[in-house]
């Protein structure tokens, strides 16, 4: 996937330092594609939050009362591995939209590692602190912004 | 291609791993609590389980004696465990969450997760 050993006179483990500059100029198809999948998602995810924040927001109340941990290790194994998938393919650091499905990799992985890691009682602290019908508004409407530029930039026509 | 998938299974390995032993008794507990109580979560769990699983058997069937051969039986029970979680009935699920879950077997399987994805993570030369 992209991973080739230029110089020799780099340690075998530090190669991901050179892998950054020989993604930029030969991997774009895995970008168009992540951004299409990514855009789409955001895009998607989006409206569906601005219409039906209301039942979300109170069936995570639901479920945060019902005491059924072990939802977030799944959740947390699975998001960790879409999070390593993205990271693992495309860890591009540039200034222009191949960087924002660089970043989201990393916060699944993150938002993975956390769910796996974190108790059900902190948990429950960070959903009772997120979970506001304005946090929604916003981060949909971020979202849709995101999306929506992911997906001019990288596909225009689809 | 093959690289990639290496790499995700291998840190995947080690992630769960680490996890599964420093949260050793939450997860135990949640895991026999949530088969009384919500048999639909790892109903759900199932078809996620067997789609990973396809994806890497479709994608990486290589059955020779090396380190990808980890890869192959990594995918081939992931099918496994999937159709299981589907298909088996309340109480055989409950009987083999309760067999997995012993305190000696639980921390087996996950130092063996681990040895095994660190191998993988050495084999593939470079680790991110």
């Amino acid at each position: 996937m992209g991973f080739r050993q230029t110089k020799k006179s780099y340690p075998r483990f530090l190669i991901f330092l050179n892998s950054v500059k020989i993604y930029n100029e030969i991997d774009m198809e895995s970008s168009i594609f992540l951004a299409k999948v990514m855009g789409w998602y955001l895009v998607i995810t989006s409206v569906v939050l601005l219409l039906r924040y209301k039942t979300l927001r109170r069936e995570i109340n639901v479920f945060i009362k019902g005491q059924n941990a072990i939802m977030i290790f799944f959740f947390g194994a699975f998001t960790s591995i879409i999070g390593l998938l993205v990271v693992l393919n495309h860890n591009i650091w540039t200034n222009d939209y191949r960087v924002i499905i660089t970043i989201m990799g990393w916060l699944a992985l993150i938002k993975g590692v956390a769910y796996l890691a974190f108790p059900w009682g902190w948990f429950v602290g960070i959903v009772n602190w997120a979970n506001k019908h304005w946090w929604y508004v916003i981060w949909a409407i971020i979202g849709f912004i995101v999306g929506a530029y992911v997906l001019n930039q990288a596909a225009p026509f689809f | 291609m093959e690289l990639l998938v290496t790499k995700v299974v291998g840190w995947t390995l080690i992630l769960i791993s680490v996890f599964m032993i420093l949260r050793f008794k939450s997860l135990r507990k949640s895991m026999r609590e949530g088969m009384k109580s919500n048999r639909q979560t790892f109903f759900m769990f199932g078809f996620y389980e067997l789609i990973l699983g396809l994806l890497i058997v479709t994608s990486y069937n290589v059955w020779e004696v090396s380190y990808r051969l980890i890869i192959t039986l990594i995918g081939w029970g992931a099918i496994v465990e999937g159709i299981m979680l589907i298909a088996f009935p309340k109480t055989w699920l409950a009987k083999v969450v309760n067999w997995s879950t012993r305190g000696s077997l639980f921390m087996i399987w996950a130092l063996v997760g681990l040895i095994l994805g660190a191998y993988l993570l050495v084999q593939t030369g470079s680790m991110f």
